[in-house]
């Protein structure tokens, strides 16, 4: 039986060795069997160095975001935030100070990017793929601290976004705030813990006025990484239209709404002009005064409590034609048990002019067919339709014998084979064996009723036929037998084996 | 070469037992069939994709907006409404799927005994879906299906939001009811389909995970001071008064984030409790058959001057009522010029 999740949340979730750092593992292995000792290799020592990332983040960094990426509805009191699927990221590596994370989340609006001029030329974007070398001609300073402080090769790729100072300054999150702007999310979900850091937004979106449109903002997570001097150097930020490089290890822009949140919107509804939350049917206005509500709540309406309209609608054809869909106000009548087989459009001529023409059903009727129609598929598939016959029973009392071992008369007594319980009440249904040997029981060839009707003949004709004349031997000197000597003395044979 | 056994063709064979059934002709443009005799099979076999199709009918897929909704203003802007459904109404038009498959008489012999059959099977399907969800729900096609129809900025914005409907009021023992269809039918109008009806539904914004944020703390408008709500370390409510969450800049809207981990808890501030007391929680709007109609539709409350009034909502935050006012006065200038 699955469980419901359990959420827990954490302060920080600080790695036992932080990136770029190299620790020393000593290994000893030694292999036994029993009590004899075969292998032992003497401890050596491992040196490993703890990587993650610094520079970018890859898509299976990256759990989620919140606005999400191209959102036009999220209200500006919502804060942006990155959930990271390594949980340690924030704390891996060493912030502007001592214990605090070296990511930060930050906001920004297209204006503050972009110029009015730069903003027509758009879609260009205010992020820049580089490399450190090229941050020197815009942003020296920074240069000088990602290849002095942090060590970079000047080669190396990175994603930079150039801010003037007029504009990060405000909206830097102060130093001994970045701590409590990332934390970490556990959820444990069938005993299996899911981690992911999270860092928040400092900075609420602005949505701007009622006359504006709101505008799009970029949503950057940067690397603070030893970056103290953008909060302890008061004169990094003297020159107010200098720019200064952040690196970007992921960004995404949205909208944010005017709108208003999910609550609002779902209240305001009840608020005239509004349309309200009504029974169907009802308008969201009171009943005239004097007048019945035709439906409840003192509302004035468009159907009466049967579904009807109270006026009908604007139709073509002649008469007093009404409809109604399936939506009703109240409870309906029972489900009719009938089934329509055929429309029957002449029942509408010639109507009572006091009694209106129910269409509804009608027309349910033709959209049932119309639907049908337009859908060979269907067509096809209701040619397939087909009654599921009742499956016999299997039977219990067959007997399960071939049918040669079923015959009936394996004896020839017919009274035994059609009656055998009014046999002789002195004699038993069951018999000896030895009258399985009778003539004509047991004997399925019938030979023995043949050697019974003819045997006897047989062998009185052959008793009776003489022995056959048989003349004495002459013996034959093979040195004087001549074809003359065989003719006359094989004359028979001869003349028979001609013939 | 042998006699026949039967003298009848099979037209006429065919005519004499559909007159078994008693066809007749009502006032309202069908000719209907009472339910025939099951003379020939216990059940209906028919291809999956057609039965799909026909479930589909049943809870009012494929079927025009404008036939469910004829008129307009049964389905204003920014309005929801609740309905019960007609199944006969449905069933005719299941009837009107079976009639273009019908070229004879003896197909139509075939209908009379294969629909009842046909929706029979259905209604069990229908059954089938309630049980998927409530698994131990006795309802039945025979109970009835109730509705509720959204035309509003929510499906716009958000047409994930999920319905959810109980057939009781308590709140330590809610019966929870099967939710047949739930899902947008355009870009602005939202249905669902109960099984039943329910004493009370709930319309819940998406789960779309985390998120953080502040609520306006003036009731009038939507702009600064902002507050967050105090949540236990467990991450319950209090309901106690709230915290205001100050801004470095109003122009930047930059928050003093160690200042609200402070006033948090002065002693032992950190990043959870700040986390917890930003998180805003998806919110859930109950609709019970309990409370008066005349409640789902005001009029905007303005006092003596013709000033807006706050609107209340959790958390002491406000409705922003001051387009709806500005859209009032727009239409009633529209009425007085008509």
């Amino acid at each position: 039986m699955m469980s419901d999740p359990i959420v827990q949340v954490f302060s920080k979730c600080v790695p036992l060795v932080a990136a770029d750092q190299v620790v020393e593992i000593e290994v000893e292995q030694t292999l036994s069997a029993d009590s004899t000792l075969l292998l032992h290799a003497a401890p050596s020592k491992v040196k490993v160095k703890i990587d993650g990332p610094r520079l970018q983040l890859t898509p299976d960094d990256v759990a989620g975001v919140y606005p999400a990426p191209g959102s036009t509805e999220s209200p500006d009191e919502f804060l942006p935030h990155v959930a990271l699927s390594r949980r340690t990221l924030p704390w891996e590596r060493t912030g502007p100070q001592a214990g605090a994370p070296w990511l930060a989340l930050m906001l920004f609006k297209e204006s503050e990017l972009k110029t009015p001029e730069e903003s027509k030329n758009a879609p260009k974007s205010s992020l820049e793929s580089t490399t450190v070398q090229d941050v020197q001609a815009k942003d020296p300073k920074t240069y000088n601290k990602l290849t002095g402080t942090l060590g970079l090769a000047t080669s190396t790729p990175l994603n930079v976004l150039y801010v003037r100072n007029s504009t990060l300054q405000p909206v830097l999150p102060k130093i001994d705030e970045l701590e409590y702007l990332c934390h970490m999310k556990r959820k444990t979900e069938n005993g299996v813990n899911h981690d992911v850091a999270i860092v928040i937004c400092n900075r609420l979106p602005d949505a701007g006025s009622a006359n504006t449109k709101p505008e799009i903002h970029t949503a950057v997570l940067v690397s603070l990484e030893k970056r103290s001097e953008l909060f302890t150097d008061p004169t990094w930020f003297a020159d107010p239209n200098a720019l200064t490089a952040l690196v970007v290890l992921h960004h995404w822009t949205f909208k944010p709404s005017r709108g208003g949140d999910f609550e609002q919107v779902m209240q305001a509804i009840s608020y005239r002009p509004n349309g309200g939350v009504l029974r169907f049917g009802n308008l969201p206005k009171d009943v005239a005064a004097g007048q019945i509500a035709p439906l409840s709540g003192n509302f004035a309406g468009l159907l009466d409590k049967y579904g009807f309209f109270l006026d009908p609608l604007p139709h073509s054809q002649p008469g007093n034609v009404t409809y109604r869909g399936p939506l009703r106000p109240f409870p309906t009548p029972q489900r009719s048990a009938a089934f329509a087989i055929r429309s029957a459009p002449e029942e509408f001529d010639n109507p009572d002019p006091n009694t209106p023409l129910d269409y509804s059903h009608a027309a349910a009727f033709e959209i049932g067919r119309l639907l049908a129609a337009s859908d060979p598929g269907v067509l096809e598939d209701i040619r397939d339709i087909h009654l599921i016959h009742d499956v016999m029973d299997v039977p219990a009392a067959i007997n399960s014998l071939p049918p040669a071992l079923q015959k009936p008369d394996w004896v020839s007594n017919p009274a035994w084979h059609e009656e055998p319980w009014q046999f002789s009440p002195t004699e038993s249904l069951i018999k000896d064996q030895s009258m399985l040997l009778q003539k004509g029981v047991g004997d399925v060839t019938g030979m023995d009723e043949q050697i019974g009707q003819w045997g006897q003949i047989v062998l009185q004709d052959l008793g009776g036929m003489a022995e056959p004349a048989v003349p004495p031997a002459v013996l034959i000197d093979i040195g004087t037998v001549t074809d003359d000597v065989l003719t006359e003395t094989f004359g028979e044979v001869m003349n028979a084996a001609m013939s | 070469m042998y006699d026949p056994i039967n003298s009848k063709s099979g037209v006429q064979a065919a005519s004499d037992w559909l007159s078994g059934f008693g066809v007749s002709e009502t006032a309202d443009g069908l000719t209907f069939a009472p339910p025939g005799p099951s003379l020939f099979g216990s059940a209906v076999g028919m291809p999956d994709r057609l039965r799909n199709w026909l479930i589909d009918l049943r809870l009012l897929r494929r079927i025009p907006l404008c036939y469910l909704v004829p008129d307009d203003a049964l389905l204003p802007a920014e309005s929801i409404r609740f309905f019960h459904l007609d199944p006969t109404w449905v069933d005719r038009v299941i009837d009107g799927v079976f009639a273009m498959a019908s070229t004879g008489t003896v197909d139509f012999a075939f209908n009379c005994t294969l629909l009842a059959m046909v929706r029979e099977a259905l209604d069990n399907d229908l059954i089938d879906i309630a049980k998927q969800q409530v698994p131990g729900t006795s309802w039945t096609p025979a109970t009835g299906i109730t509705g509720v129809l959204i035309r509003s900025e929510l499906t716009r914005r958000w047409p994930d939001m999920s319905v959810r409907a109980y057939a009781n009021l308590d709140p330590d023992a809610l019966i929870t009811m099967p939710v047949l269809r739930a899902e947008t039918v355009s870009k602005d109008i939202y249905i669902a389909l109960f099984a039943g009806e329910p004493a009370m539904v709930e319309i819940a914004e998406p789960n779309v995970g985390i998120r953080f944020g502040v609520e306006s703390a003036d009731p009038n408008t939507s702009a600064p001071p902002y507050k967050v709500d105090r949540r236990n370390p467990d991450g319950s409510s209090p309901n106690t008064t709230p915290i205001e969450v100050e801004l470095w800049s109003q122009s930047r809207r930059t928050l003093k984030i160690k200042q609200l981990a402070t006033d948090i808890d002065p002693g032992n501030p950190s990043s959870r409790m700040v986390a917890l007391h930003l998180e805003q929680r998806p919110y859930v709007q109950e609709f019970k058959s309990t409370r008066p109609e005349s409640r789902g539709s005001v009029p905007l409350p303005v006092d003596q001057n013709g000033d807006l009034q706050p609107i209340q909502l959790s958390g002491g935050r406000s409705v922003r009522l001051d387009e709806l006012k500005t859209r009032l006065l727009q239409l009633q200038e529209l009425e007085e010029g008509a």
